[in-house]
C-alpha cells in the first residue's frame, strides 16, 4: 500500500509543475461551461421543466459535469500502449507490486491534484456566473459521491481494457480518441440521455457508459426517486464487478502472450 | 514561370510523399474512418434528440442545424488535411525542425504549408459529406449554382480561418519559448461557435465572435445567409466576407509566423 501511496504522491508533483497545462484547462472548461449555459437557456427559452428537469438543473448538471470530467481523465490506457511500445513493460512486470495497481496509483494522484487545481477553482468560476450548483439534499449529495466513485472504477477498467488491446495492436492510434468522444456523448456527459427517443435511450442505459456520468449527476440534482437510485446503484456495482472480472481475465491472458519490442 | 513550374513540382512530390507514407498503414486509415464516422454521426444524433425534445435551439431547428453542423466538420476535415502541421509547431520549434527549411534555396512558408498533406483529414469529411447532405435534403437547399458557389466559398473561408489560428497559436511558440499546444482549446472554441448557432449567445458574446475574435464566420453567417438570406445588410453574400475573412487572416498568421521565424534560434545542440 505504502508504494502505492508514493507514487500517487509523485504523479501529485509532477501535475503540480505544468502550470500552463493547468491555466489552459480551466479556461476551456469555463469556455464550455458558459457556452453549455447559453445553450440551455436557449433550449428552455422560458418553459418550466422539460423531460423532469429544470433550467436550473440543467446549468447544475452541466458544471458539475465539467468538474467531474477533470477528475476522471485516464492515463492508464496511453501508459499501458506506451509501456508495451518501448517495451519498459517488461521492467514494469518485474517489479514487485502489481503494475495495475501502481497504474491506478497513478491515476488516483492525477485525480487528486486535478481537485485541487482544477475542480475547486472551476467550481468557484460555476459559482459566480451561475450561483452555487446545490445538490437535491444531503442525503443526494452523499448518495452522489458513492455513486461517483463507482463510476470512477468502471471508468478506469474500461480504460485498462482499452489499453489492453495494446499488447495486441502495440498500437492504440484512433482508438483513443474514438472511445473518449464515444464516452463523452453515450455517457450523458454532455446531454442527459433522458432527452433522448425512448429505444435509443433503453439501451444507452443497458450500456456501462451512463453509470460513470449520467447516473451521478442525476442524483445530485434529484432526477431519480430513491428507490430507483437504489436500483441503479445495484446495476452500477453489478457493472463494476463485472467489468473487473473481465478485465482480471484479460490481463492474465495478455501477460502470457507478452511480445517485448527492442528488449 | 520557371520557377513557379519548380515550385508546383515540388508541392506535387511533397503531397504524394505524404499520402504514400499515410498509406503505409492502412488499418490505422481504417481506424480513422470508423472512429470519425460514429464520432460526428453520433455527435449530430445527439445534438438532433435534444432538439427534437425542445423545438428548436436559438431559433434554429435540427435541419438548420444539420446544415450548419456539416459545413463545420467539412471545413474542420479541409483544416485538418491541409494544416495539421501547425499542431506540432511549437516542438518543431525546440527540435531544431525549422532548420531545413531555412537551409532549402525555397520560399519558408511555401515550404511550411506543403511539408505535410493530411489524407487523414478526408475521413473527417466522410461524416461531414453525411452530416452537410441530410441537412441539404432537409432545408430544401436548391442545388442551384449560386449555392453551390457560396457553399464552396464558405468552406474555403472557414479552411482558411481555422488554418490561420492555428498557425497562429502554433506561431506564438517562437515567442513563448514552449511546446505549449493550445489544440485543445482552439478545437472546443472552433466547436462551440461553429456548430452551435451564435443565437444562443447574448449580444456582447456575439459580436465578440463577429468582429473582434471572427470565429462566427467559419459556418455561422454565411449557413445564415445561405438559408434565410436577409437583403441589404451588406452588399454582398455573407459567404464571401468569410472568404475574405479567411485570406486576411491567413495572411496575417503568415506574417507572424515569418516574424516568429526571425526569432527561431534552432536546437541548442
Amino acid at each position: 500500500m505504502k508504494s502505492y501511496l508514493f507514487v500517487a504522491k509523485i504523479r501529485i508533483q509532477t501535475a503540480l509543475a505544468y502550470r500552463f497545462n493547468v491555466i489552459s484547462t480551466i479556461l476551456i472548461q469555463c469556455l464550455i461551461m458558459y457556452a453549455m449555459s447559453c445553450f440551455w437557456a436557449a433550449a428552455y427559452s422560458g418553459a418550466e421543466t422539460v423531460s423532469g428537469a429544470s433550467q436550473r438543473d440543467m446549468i447544475t448538471y452541466t458544471t458539475i459535469s465539467v468538474i467531474m470530467g477533470n477528475l476522471l481523465t485516464m492515463g492508464v490506457q496511453n501508459r499501458i500502449a506506451r509501456s508495451v511500445r518501448t517495451g519498459s513493460v517488461a521492467l514494469d512486470l518485474l517489479k514487485p507490486v502489481n503494475i495495475y495497481g501502481v497504474y491506478l496509483a497513478e491515476d488516483l494522484g492525477d485525480c487528486a491534484a486535478a481537485f485541487f487545481q482544477k475542480a475547486v477553482p472551476l467550481l468557484l468560476v460555476g459559482t459566480v456566473l451561475f450561483g452555487f450548483p446545490m445538490p437535491a439534499s444531503a442525503v443526494h449529495l452523499l448518495l452522489f459521491l458513492f455513486s461517483f466513485a463507482i463510476g470512477y472504477l468502471i471508468n478506469w477498467i474500461l480504460a485498462a481494457l482499452l489499453g489492453l488491446c495494446a499488447f495486441k495492436t502495440l498500437t492504440l492510434g484512433p482508438l483513443v480518441n474514438a472511445k473518449g468522444f464515444i464516452m463523452k456523448l453515450l455517457s450523458g456527459s454532455i446531454f442527459p440521455l433522458w432527452f433522448f427517443p425512448a429505444g435509443f435511450r433503453q439501451v444507452l442505459e443497458a450500456l456501462p457508459f451512463m453509470n460513470i456520468y449520467q447516473l451521478p449527476l442525476g442524483i445530485y440534482i434529484g432526477q431519480y426517486a430513491m428507490d430507483e437510485i437504489m436500483l441503479r446503484t445495484a446495476l452500477q456495482l453489478f457493472w463494476c464487478a463485472a467489468l473487473w472480472v473481465l478485465f482480471d481475465v484479460l490481463q492474465k491472458k495478455m501477460a502470457a502472450a507478452i511480445l517485448i519490442q527492442g528488449g | 514561370m520557371k520557377t513557379i513550374r519548380y515550385y508546383i513540382s515540388v508541392a506535387a512530390i511533397s503531397i504524394r510523399q505524404s499520402i504514400q507514407s499515410r498509406l503505409e498503414y492502412p488499418f490505422m486509415l481504417i481506424g480513422h474512418v470508423l472512429a470519425n464516422c460514429i464520432q460526428w454521426v453520433i455527435g449530430f444524433a445527439t445534438i438532433k434528440f435534444v432538439v427534437d425534445q425542445f423545438g428548436s435551439i436559438g431559433g434554429w431547428g435540427y435541419e438548420s442545424l444539420a446544415f450548419l453542423y456539416g459545413m463545420s466538420v467539412l471545413s474542420h476535415g479541409l483544416a485538418v488535411v491541409f494544416f495539421i502541421q501547425t499542431w506540432g509547431m511549437g516542438y518543431w520549434m525546440i527540435d531544431g525542425e525549422f532548420d531545413r527549411f531555412l537551409l532549402r534555396p525555397m520560399n519558408l512558408i511555401f515550404q511550411f504549408l506543403f511539408d505535410d498533406f493530411n489524407l487523414i483529414g478526408f475521413t473527417d469529411i466522410i461524416p461531414g459529406l453525411m452530416v452537410f447532405v441530410y441537412g441539404c435534403v432537409k432545408v430544401h437547399l436548391t442545388p442551384s449554382c449560386g449555392n453551390i458557389l457560396l457553399i464552396l466559398c464558405t468552406l474555403a473561408g472557414g479552411t482558411l480561418i481555422r488554418g490561420a489560428v492555428w498557425m497562429f497559436c502554433g506561431s506564438m511558440s517562437f515567442w513563448t519559448r514552449s511546446p505549449a499546444n493550445f489544440t485543445d482549446m482552439v478545437g472546443e472554441l472552433f466547436e462551440r461557435v461553429s456548430i452551435y448557432p451564435l443565437t444562443i449567445y447574448p449580444r456582447w458574446v456575439q459580436a465578440l465572435f463577429t468582429f473582434l475574435l471572427p470565429l462566427a464566420w467559419i459556418t455561422f453567417w454565411p449557413v445564415k445567409d445561405i438559408l434565410e438570406p436577409e437583403p441589404g445588410i451588406l452588399p454582398v453574400p455573407m459567404a464571401a466576407v468569410t472568404l475574405a475573412v479567411g485570406l486576411l487572416l491567413f495572411t496575417g498568421s503568415c506574417v507572424v509566423f515569418r516574424a516568429g521565424m526571425g526569432r527561431y534560434e534552432s536546437a541548442g545542440s
